[in-house]
């Protein structure tokens, strides 16, 4: 069977390397870059206590937690909500004892917290064709009128499950999604946007 | 270019001026072998029409010779195949191919040639392969057909080659939303589109084509006072201006579905010889709309009168397209038969083009006699209430006999004959959700019936025929669409200033008294004679007609042909065409290649891998990777000098049960269970109990289904008072985590209980064997205390390792050792096996993967996937005394159902053959000795083996009828595949330390 990616990048073993590929005249139309520096867990509300657990995120990070897909972030704790009464927070940098410990302390009696830093791959994704080569996976609407800067979504690419986030408008993305599909992903994100060529950070 | 009339045939047809071709861009090609030249903008088509080529194809069953009978995707005789190699692509339409420069087609279905044929001597022996052919020509005797009748009608009647080699180029898939969709851009979609546009709603306008403007562009009329094209031009620099309008051209909506769904397949680089490198060949969108316009218009038909086949005989609006828009002349000296005002436009846009109009053939006695007038002074002769009653010509059109009102025969001399019978809307796209078309006898046609939800029909597609009145309906349904979109401007475009030009028509649908076969269906071959011999044979419904003579069926879908056909039957059987009825149609409006359905996903990429945290690190103790659902496992590590698997296995069983192995078994589905009512909920989801288990130690659990058989299994540890952490099989992690989040928010939303699957956080390995403890005392941190005695048998802990890596330390065994799994997180996994294997080598720690795996658990006689089939209850897998009397648990009441606890179910139990060297096959049937292997002797079947070297023979695990109470018992194992019949013994499941001694140690 021939390599089915378009640039011929094999993705066995999880190797990634940084580099241009795709398309190589004039600039990247997308660019990706690994977040590797961060530790994760997920917040699940007790049952009735979501009000609070908002309240108390909210003073965590400093900034305005709602029940809904959205993700709001500090320079180094994000919070994003992905199903009802659930969020996501990575910290960037910090050690997995900063995060689940704090979390742990601050909405105990009111969340179950599940430590989740091994188990997602989180690029960021941008560039004048990023909007594009997402479309050609995530079947949400992505459009700038629609999906807003902090606005998540819980979805799909190329039948690899993997959370969305609009970080800014120029237009840069935040992908989450599991450890074990990253090479399934990264064949797609490739492929996808060959084309337009990109720039792997 | 060769100077017109010069080496044969140079490009005699080409018109010296006009159309939309870029005389400055001369294209070269080749068709059968042979060189020609046209200019960009041509299609296929139009480049061979104006090199004077009029032999195309060879015909389906007749092998009759065929030209160009359209300008558009309707083609039925004009297919192709395009390019060599393996990029060959048969069937393609000649009529919607854009001409590119090196392009190389060949003509398919004919040998040996295409002008000399040998098979269409068929057209003799016609009266063998009339309707039905397929059904009764055929079939006597039998044993003739896969032999003799198959290969002679592939041969025969096959369409084209298809490539052999695997495709080369990338085909993908895109999401695009938007809140007016609009499908075609002819008058009414771009009056559509562009009233939308102008409203500020988000707007995307596809098109076949790769000139927008539909027929504007294929005819000479006036919009706004400007020229038809040229207005097309301006909407389209206008759309293009607009950041809430993307144009899709080369681009087929050729589905609707639910939702507001539409599928589209963008046909990216197909106009090139080979894709722009890093570009896709074609995409395949789904496009979300909140309101489509389906402004597809309409497909003119054909008129059926013997021998309307020959090459030379086109639709009339087709050759309007060749002369208007592509400077092609279709013939020098040309006639039109006409059943509407339509036939006559192709008689004066040919006449002005210079073409020599020798005859309007007017079926109609009492048209307008004004339509004869624009061919005043043409020369051209005018026959009304007559008809074409034969043609002649080989390979080409020669002549055509007219019989007029009184029956008089006129022969006329003449190259090239155009037709028109009317138009049909093209309401395909209406059926897909379920929309039956709704026949007009005032428009001889059928027009959509009900709307489908979200669409409005515009223009041509919806019976409005005329240019104007296909520019007003475009614009309101611009508007109309746009009406109820948020943040729309509410400024109204005005409508486009057309003539109500004449579209009358009285159709005829069949002349009767003409000669020789009369098509109805050109591609499939299928003529009037056909569709009467159907409705003689009693074939009453349309869905029936359609099928047995093959009517509207294969690559063209019977565009051209359906209501021909109906009408045909109708009068067959002298009923209205309303009351015959039509059939609807299915997506894709057009053919869509397999390439693009599949997208990104083939080779490796057809389905996402999921690769553990020890992937690269077994690659390199040269594992062979097996998949296990989408995960990539170790099959086993395969050393220098091992020949098979099989021998592999037997070292790492060996080398583990002697000394030390480990395993990577990350792939298990984790889920993390917390909340105050963490330990009820598990309580209920497993038959026995958990609330009862202490903090730091696990248990293994059993899960049924709601009807009472087993679901899964697995082990769950207590890490608190209210937290645990269940594993399930591989198998079923996203299965027992959609149960769990079932069961909590469906039947139990009243406990307080939070569940988070785990399996991508914690990399887990299995140490398994006599010295396993020791290698992990090296390990595991010291302060951790896992002696024996600190850490007995079915402890969970959380400890560290590797010098301070957080770490889960279990001690359960799948495969009777002393064993333990070690869990840290996944980013950790890699260092992980990477130090056990160090502290494992003076042991001489062995990787071992499933197939070693599999076989120590066969040994113990634990039951697994081939085992745990769904058919299966607790009891039948002797785990009945794991169900909890004392409880109620999922499953409970539907487990004690009459037909699951009565006697004589299949019991797990153990097999041996009689002879310890042969061999079990899973699958092998248990039959008693001496009894005829069939299924009233069936007593029940193995469902897993494997070589043991502990035992040095095979043995087996089985389901078998009243098992338990059997073991001792001889009975035969018949594998009717293989053809195996071996002697076996029943024995308990459970081969290797029935005491467990192993375990405890």
């Amino acid at each position: 069977m021939a390599s089915a990616s378009i640039t011929g990048v094999d993705f066995d073993g999880h190797k990634l390397r940084s580099g241009r590929f795709g398309r190589e005249t004039g600039a990247a139309g997308v660019l990706v870059s690994e977040i590797d520096d961060f530790t994760a867990a997920t917040v699940i509300a007790r049952k009735s206590k979501t009000a609070d657990v908002v309240a108390r995120l909210s003073g965590i990070v400093g900034l305005t937690v709602e029940d809904l897909p959205k993700r709001v972030a500090s320079p180094e704790l994000a919070i994003t909500g992905v199903g009802p009464g659930q969020w996501l927070a990575v910290q960037r940098g910090g050690t997995r004892a900063d995060l689940v410990g704090l979390l742990s302390r601050e909405l105990s009696g009111l969340a179950a917290i599940t430590e989740q830093g091994s188990s997602r791959a989180i690029f960021h994704v941008s560039g004048p064709d990023a909007r594009a080569t997402l479309a050609k996976g995530v079947p949400v609407d992505i459009d700038a009128r629609v999906f807003k800067v902090g606005d998540a979504a819980q979805t799909i690419a190329g039948h690899i499950g993997l959370g969305i986030a609009l970080l800014d408008a120029s237009p840069r993305f935040e992908i989450v999604s599991a450890l074990s599909t990253r090479g399934s992903l990264l064949s797609w994100l490739l492929s996808s946007a060959a084309e337009y060529g990109i720039e792997i950070a | 270019m060769s100077p017109p009339g010069k080496a044969g045939e140079g490009s005699v047809s080409r018109l010296a001026t006009g159309g939309m071709i870029d005389r400055a861009r001369p294209v070269s090609f080749r068709f059968d072998g042979k060189s020609f030249n046209g200019f960009a903008g041509d299609t296929l088509a139009s480049a061979l029409i104006a090199n004077g080529v009029k032999l195309v194809g060879r015909s389906f069953k007749y092998h009759r010779p065929r030209g160009i009978l359209t300008a558009g995707s309707e083609e039925p005789n004009a297919l192709v195949e395009l390019r060599s190699g393996a990029r060959r692509e048969p069937n393609t339409r000649a009529t919607t191919i854009e001409l590119f420069d090196g392009l190389d087609a060949t003509s398919q279905n004919r040998w040996p040639s295409l002008a000399f044929d040998v098979l269409s001597v068929n057209g003799v022996a016609g009266p063998l392969i009339g309707a039905g052919f397929y059904y009764k020509t055929f079939m006597w005797p039998p044993a003739f057909w896969e032999k003799l009748y198959e290969p002679i009608i592939r041969r025969a009647a096959g369409l084209g080659r298809a490539a052999s080699a695997e495709d080369p180029d990338h085909y993908e898939k895109a999401f695009a939303h938007c809140d007016v969709l609009v499908i075609g851009a002819g008058p009414a979609g771009l009056a559509a589109a562009l009233a939308a546009g102008r409203a500020g709603v988000r707007v995307i306008l596809c098109d076949e084509d790769f000139t927008l403007g539909g027929r504007l562009i294929s005819e000479r009329m006036e919009v706004d006072g400007m020229p038809s094209a040229a207005w097309a031009a301006d909407v389209e620099a206008e759309l293009a201006s607009m950041d809430n309008v993307r144009i899709f051209k080369r681009t087929t909506v050729y589905g609707i579905y639910d939702g507001g769904t539409y599928g589209a397949v963008e046909r990216v680089n197909d106009h090139l010889t080979v894709p722009i490198l890093f570009q896709p060949r074609q995409r395949l969108w789904r496009i979300v709309a909140k309101q489509a316009i389906l402004a597809a218009g309409a497909l003119e038909r054909p008129l059926v009168f013997g021998d309307n086949d020959r090459p030379g005989i086109m639709l009339a609006s087709a050759a309007r397209s060749y002369v208007n828009r592509f400077a092609a002349a279709p013939g020098n000296r040309v006639a039109i038969f006409t059943s509407s005002d339509d036939g006559w436009r192709t008689a004066k846009h040919c006449a002005d083009a210079g073409i020599a109009v020798e005859a309007v053939i007017d079926s109609r006695s009492d048209p307008s006699r004004d339509l004869a007038t624009s061919l005043v002074g043409t020369g051209a002769r005018t026959f009304f209430g007559a008809r074409v009653v034969a043609t002649s010509g080989m390979r080409a059109l020669r002549q055509i006999m007219v019989a007029d009102a009184t029956g008089r025969e006129t022969k006329i001399q003449c190259d090239a004959l155009f037709v028109s019978g009317g138009w049909s809307p093209t309401l395909n796209l209406t059926c897909h959700l379920g929309g039956k078309p709704q026949w007009s006898e005032a428009q001889s046609a059928f027009l959509p019936g009900v709307s489908p939800p979200g669409i409005t029909i515009a223009g041509a597609a919806g019976g409005a025929m005329s240019l104007a009145a296909c520019l007003e309906a475009g614009v309101h349904a611009g508007h109309a669409a746009s009406a109820g979109i948020a943040g729309r401007s509410t400024r109204e475009m005005l409508v486009p200033r057309a003539d109500d030009e004449p579209t009358k028509v009285s159709p005829m649908w069949y002349v009767r008294d003409s000669r020789g076969k009369a098509f109805v269906d050109f591609q499939n071959d299928v003529t009037t004679k056909d569709i009467g011999l159907a409705a003689r044979e009693g074939y009453r419904s349309v869905e029936l007609l359609k099928r047995y003579p093959t009517l509207g069926m294969a690559t063209d879908q019977g565009k051209t042909a359906n209501v021909n056909g109906l009408a045909i039957l109708a009068e067959e059987r002298r009923q209205s065409i309303e009351t015959v009825g039509t059939t609807v149609y299915r997506p894709p409006y057009t053919p869509v290649a397999i390439g693009a359905l599949g997208g990104h996903h083939r080779g490796k990429d057809f389905r996402p891998t999921r690769l553990t945290p020890g992937h690269a690190w077994a690659l390199e103790q040269n594992a062979i990777m097996r998949s296990a659902g989408a995960w990539e496992r170790a099959g086993w590590f395969l050393r220098p000098g091992e020949k098979d698997w099989l021998e592999a296995t037997i070292r790492e069983v060996k080398a583990t049960r002697a000394s030390v192995g480990v395993c990577d078994v990350s792939t298990l589905g984790k889920i993390d269970v917390q909340g105050p009512d963490a330990a009820r909920f598990l309580d209920r989801v497993y038959t026995n109990t958990f609330s009862t288990l202490p903090i730091g130690k696990a248990r293994y659990g059993l899960m049924l289904r709601d009807d009472g058989f087993v679901f899964d299994d697995g082990t769950t540890s207590r890490l608190g008072a209210e937290h645990f952490l269940m594993t399930t099989t591989t198998a079923n992690a996203v299965g027992v985590m959609q149960h769990l989040e079932f069961y909590l928010q469906v039947i139990w939303p009243d406990l307080d209980v939070q569940i988070a699957s785990v399996s991508e956080q914690w990399a887990q390995f299995s140490i398994a064997g006599p010295q396993s403890r020791r290698v992990l005392e090296k390990v595991v941190d010291r302060q951790h205390d896992i002696s024996n005695a600190a850490f007995p048998y079915m402890t969970a802990r959380d400890v560290t390792a590797m010098g301070g890596t957080q770490a889960r330390l279990f001690r359960i065994s799948f495969s009777g050792e002393l064993a333990y799994e070690l869990a840290v997180p996944a980013r950790d996994g890699d260092k992980a096996i990477r130090a056990l294997m160090a502290a494992g080598a003076e042991f001489g720690i062995t990787p071992y993967g499933l197939e070693a795996l599999s076989v120590m658990r066969i040994e113990k006689g634990h039951v697994a996937g081939s085992e745990l089939t769904g058919q299966a209850t607790a009891r039948d897998l002797g785990l009945g005394k794991m169900m909890s009397n004392k409880k109620d648990y999922i499953g409970r009441t539907m487990a004690n159902r009459p037909a699951l606890i009565a006697p004589g179910r299949l019991d797990f139990i153990g097999v041996k053959a009689v002879d310890p060297k042969t061999r079990l096959r899973s699958g092998a049937h248990f039959i008693p000795l001496g009894a005829p292997a069939n299924i009233d002797n069936d007593h029940g079947f193995v469902t897993s083996t494997a070589f043991s070297p502990m035992f040095d023979r095979w043995l087996g695990l089985g389901m078998l009828g009243r098992g338990r109470a059997r073991i001792g018992e001889r009975l035969r194992t018949v594998d009717p595949l293989r053809g195996e019949d071996i002697e076996i013994v029943v024995c308990d499941p459970i081969f290797l330390d029935p005491e467990g001694e192993r375990l405890h140690g």
